[in-house]
């Protein structure tokens, strides 16, 4: 049986981009529902600017979450 | 001629294998999104098996891991392909029948080492390869899944987490079916590149490819692409039912930040070449979304059953492997022993598929 060294760059760059991504499009989603449900009840208690501000916020962090999932994907396609 | 006979079994052994991968894994990934009724489990699983299908043609550098970083090619005959995938099977159905969830990466490298093993030795198996590439990533995904989902869970509730519940609910759910789009792509991507791997080693084998030139044929990766997506599509509920409640009960945060971490673990693990099972990692973001709420939600118990089973599945598929390359060249170097096993594991599966349809408990209801 051979024996090699472990790749740690490998390695690390799995755990650390794993690590990123998910967090980050967890706090970015979240971000947007949080928008997404302020922005209603702004809109029910008639404060248009505060509404306006949480739909974009919303718009914001989906479209954040969004783009940073295909981002990934593109990366890894073009990698192989 | 009967190395093309012998070539065709292999192939048709490998494709039945990644089917039992799409039966036995792929529900994992729909488990939590079914659990937390995000979508009903039939929606799930014909998502999952599109998605699976789509994810197949990501990337191609697991294949390359498979056929390269285990075991000498030059000790690799289609026979021996043939017997590792028979192993392979033979575990992830005597799991999937006990209702037991195990990694068919593992079964598949386990199957294909001790078939090696059989007919080579051990110098034929690249054990720095098994090291780097299989077992370490194997013990750090699941905890990276793990923390990654604690730590998501612990910051959406910061975030929402003085929201009315109703409409936060809902809007994870809807999340939900992007995180678990995400996880079955994930698991395209990462396992039917195994099947693809498998069917190029025999290529190479048989001396269709040159091991020089390594390169997996377009007809390798739809093929494998459809066979792991048809095997999805039959799904496999009992399995489901293991990692979607027992496990632990969530509320579609949970599923959210446990899918989507899940998910990104095995994307990038695929984008550098690790085998990974789905059904670990996926067990990981799930005890970590647990864990991060209130430890003792978690069925730590259920867990260790599962642990278990995986620290099982290496060896004992490796074994499986070895027996049935025992067996097979019995019957000599030819086809007649590839040909025997073949009708042995056809009436060996459709007896436990009939056994356990009698048995069958009821799909989970759509809400």
């Amino acid at each position: 049986m051979t024996r090699a060294a472990i790749d740690t760059t490998a390695l690390l760059k799995m755990v650390y981009s794993s690590l990123l991504a998910s967090v980050f499009v967890a706090i970015v989603f979240s971000t947007g529902l949080l928008g997404a449900i302020k922005a209603s009840d702004s809109r029910r208690e008639g404060r248009g600017v505060a509404a306006a501000a949480y739909a974009a916020l919303a718009v914001v962090g989906v479209l954040l979450a969004a783009g940073v999932i295909v981002y990934g994907l593109v990366l890894i396609a073009r990698k192989s | 001629m009967s190395g093309d006979i012998l070539l065709v079994i292999v192939v048709g052994t490998a494709l039945a294998f990644d089917f039992t991968n799409g039966f036995h894994d792929t529900a994992n990934v729909v488990a939590t999104s079914i659990s937390t009724r995000a979508i009903g489990p039939k929606q799930a699983v014909a998502f999952a098996s599109l998605l699976n299908f789509v994810g197949a043609f990501i990337s191609l550098k697991v294949a390359t891991t498979i056929a390269k970083g285990f075991v000498d090619t030059d000790a690799v005959t289609t026979t021996v392909v043939f017997c590792g995938l028979v192993g392979a099977i033979s575990w992830n159905v005597i799991t999937w029948y006990f209702g037991l969830p195990s990694s068919s990466s593992h079964a598949l490298i386990g199957g294909l080492v001790g078939s090696v093993v059989a007919a080579s030795g051990w110098s034929a198996v690249n054990g720095g390869g098994l090291v780097d590439n299989l077992i370490v990533p194997a013990l750090i995904a699941p905890i990276i899944a793990f923390v990654a989902a604690g730590g998501s869970i612990m910051l959406v509730y910061r975030i929402v987490g003085r929201l009315r519940p109703g409409p936060v609910s809902r809007g994870f759910r809807l999340g939900e079916l992007a995180s678990g789009g995400l996880l079955a792509l994930s698991h395209g991507t990462n396992d039917a590149q195994k099947t693809m791997g498998v069917i190029t080693l025999a290529l190479v084998a048989n001396g269709n490819i040159s091991a020089s030139n390594f390169q997996v044929p377009d007809w390798v990766v739809v093929a494998s692409a459809t066979a792991i997506s048809l095997g999805t599509f039959t799904g496999g509920w009992r399995i489901i039912k293991t990692l979607g409640t027992r496990i632990i009960s969530m509320d579609p945060a949970q599923g959210f930040a446990a899918q989507g971490a899940g998910a990104a673990v095995i994307l990038a693990a695929s984008s550098v070449g690790y085998p990974l099972s789905t059904t670990h990692v996926i067990s990981g973001g799930i005890m970590g979304a647990g864990a991060a709420k209130r430890f003792s939600a978690v069925r730590w118990g259920v867990a260790g059953n599962i642990v278990a089973a995986w620290g099982l599945t290496l060896p004992a598929a490796a074994l499986l492997g070895a027996l049935v390359y025992g067996i097979t060249t019995l019957f000599g170097n030819g086809v007649a022993g590839p040909i025997v096993v073949t009708i042995v594991l056809l009436a060996g599966l459709a007896a436990t598929f009939v056994r356990r349809l009698q048995h069958a408990q009821p799909a989970p209801s759509t809400p």
